[in-house]
């Protein structure tokens, strides 16, 4: 009988100090799994789990520097594939799903870099509502209230972009206090329900 | 006795799966944690519904300092270090006034109760000389002739026992688990890594699982983390009074 004690940590990419400390194991396994909830330091990794935290690291290993380079030097232009996209899209080809979240945590990350997550936006403004769901609209929600008002109209473009009912609701909530943005939001609604509905 | 604090984390158990990352529900989240400046995101959860992964939200500051996560049936809060010395990190006090505020939001905004509830904090202690570290292990252990040749460079303790206390008039059962470990490995912030050989401590406190019944709520918070925090000093306390002397 298995006891359960511990409240285990989640099954999540984090585990206890993971952004900082590398644990050496004198075991020859190369994963310390525990099969009861007992401890909560440990992670038990799944299999699945264990590939999918394998392929973020891979990504963030070998994409971010890249796609990071790309947003910075490049220009982009509204309706023109950039680099940019073309990595991203190559990435979603690999893993979609980890490629949202690799996504995510990148903008979470460099969030006080107006390039960046401006760039980052960009990018996932070009792929559709649903291949983006649910990290894009957390991402374009994020965008909203920044204090720089280049990325919060980038955010906005990104909604009239994926140009769903969703996204229309979020656009009727928002109140904004210059006033060109609040007549940009105005005009997007109005040609969105044109669209929908 | 903890000299880098690892990881705070507080965890309360109650259904939350309609807590996901729709538009609507990220909005009001964001709205709740706007001054703190918590961004939105996912991470897989697996188990909840099968073998499927499910995306499930989470909100984290940009340095990942404070990270809450929504699963389908618990709400992580934790507070981890930022830097190799764990410099953000403060007292388990510290911790769980901010944990307990961001939980009475939450709890408030989609008006639930809980059925169990946890603290963890876990770290690592001072540099102790190789010697000093063998003197720890066998104020621990009783060990075989074998490891007294050969001493062990890493091993493990862990303790879980019992106790019986009162959150809201309710009789509540504690359990307390106590780990205890020599570890090695590497301490890496950003270029710097910073190799190591330390006791690690871990105390985690919570409610027992038996009880689903969902009876706690925001008020039950402050009793459980006063009684948790005060047995977790107590027991850091008494470890190191046995372990360094």
């Amino acid at each position: 009988m298995i006891n359960i004690y511990e409240t285990p940590p989640l099954d999540t990419k984090q585990i206890y100090l993971d952004l900082l400390i590398k644990r050496f194991n004198s075991y020859t396994e190369p994963a310390y799994t525990k099969e009861n909830t007992f401890e909560t330091i440990e992670q038990t990794d799944s299999d699945e789990n264990y590939t999918n935290n394998k392929r973020l690291t891979e990504f963030r290993n070998n994409f971010s520097s890249e796609l990071l380079r790309l947003i910075r030097e490049q220009d982009f232009e509204y309706g023109i594939d950039s680099p940019a996209d073309a990595l991203v899209r190559e990435c979603i080809q690999k893993n979609s799903s980890i490629t949202k979240e690799w996504l995510n945590e990148l903008f979470t990350e460099n969030y006080n870099d107006t390039t960046i997550i401006t760039g980052i936006m960009r990018v996932i403004s070009h792929f559709s509502y649903d291949l983006m769901a649910p990290q894009g609209i957390t991402m374009a929600l994020a965008a909203l209230p920044h204090s720089n008002q280049g990325v919060r109209e980038v955010g906005i473009r990104a909604l009239e972009n994926w140009g769903t009912f969703e996204c229309l609701n979020i656009l009727e909530s928002l109140k904004f206090e210059e006033e060109w943005l609040s007549e940009y939001v105005a005009q997007v609604i109005i040609d969105l329900k044109d669209e929908l509905m | 006795m903890i000299e880098i604090t690892g990881k705070h984390r507080a965890s309360i158990f109650l259904p939350a799966a309609d807590i996901t990352p729709s538009p609507d529900t990220v909005s009001k989240l964001l709205n709740l944690f706007k001054e703190e400046g918590l961004l939105p995101n996912t991470f897989q959860e697996i188990g909840a519904q099968g073998l499927t992964p499910t995306p499930r939200l989470w909100l984290n500051t940009p340095n990942n300092e404070w990270a809450i996560h929504f699963a389908s049936n618990r709400i992580d809060i934790e507070q981890n270090p930022v830097d190799e010395n764990g410099s953000n990190i403060g007292s388990s006090s510290d911790f769980k006034n901010t944990a307990h505020e961001y939980f009475t939001r939450i709890l408030s905004e989609f008006n639930k109760k809980f059925n169990r509830i946890s603290l963890v904090t876990s770290g690592l202690t001072k540099q102790f000389s190789e010697d000093k570290l063998n003197e720890i292990c066998q104020k621990l252990f009783v060990l075989i002739p074998k490891y007294i040749d050969n001493p062990p460079f890493e091993w493990n303790s862990r303790l879980v026992s019992r106790q019986n206390i009162t959150i809201d008039d309710l009789k509540e059962v504690l359990n307390i688990i106590t780990n205890i470990n020599r570890i090695r490995g590497q301490i890496i912030n950003n270029n710097k890594i910073l190799e190591f050989d330390r006791i690690e401590l871990s105390i985690e406190i919570n409610t027992i699982a038996e009880n689903p019944e969902l009876r706690f709520t925001n008020n039950s918070l402050q009793g459980f983390f006063d009684k948790a925090i005060s047995i977790q000093d107590g027991l850091l306390t008494e470890i190191e009074e046995h372990i360094v002397g």
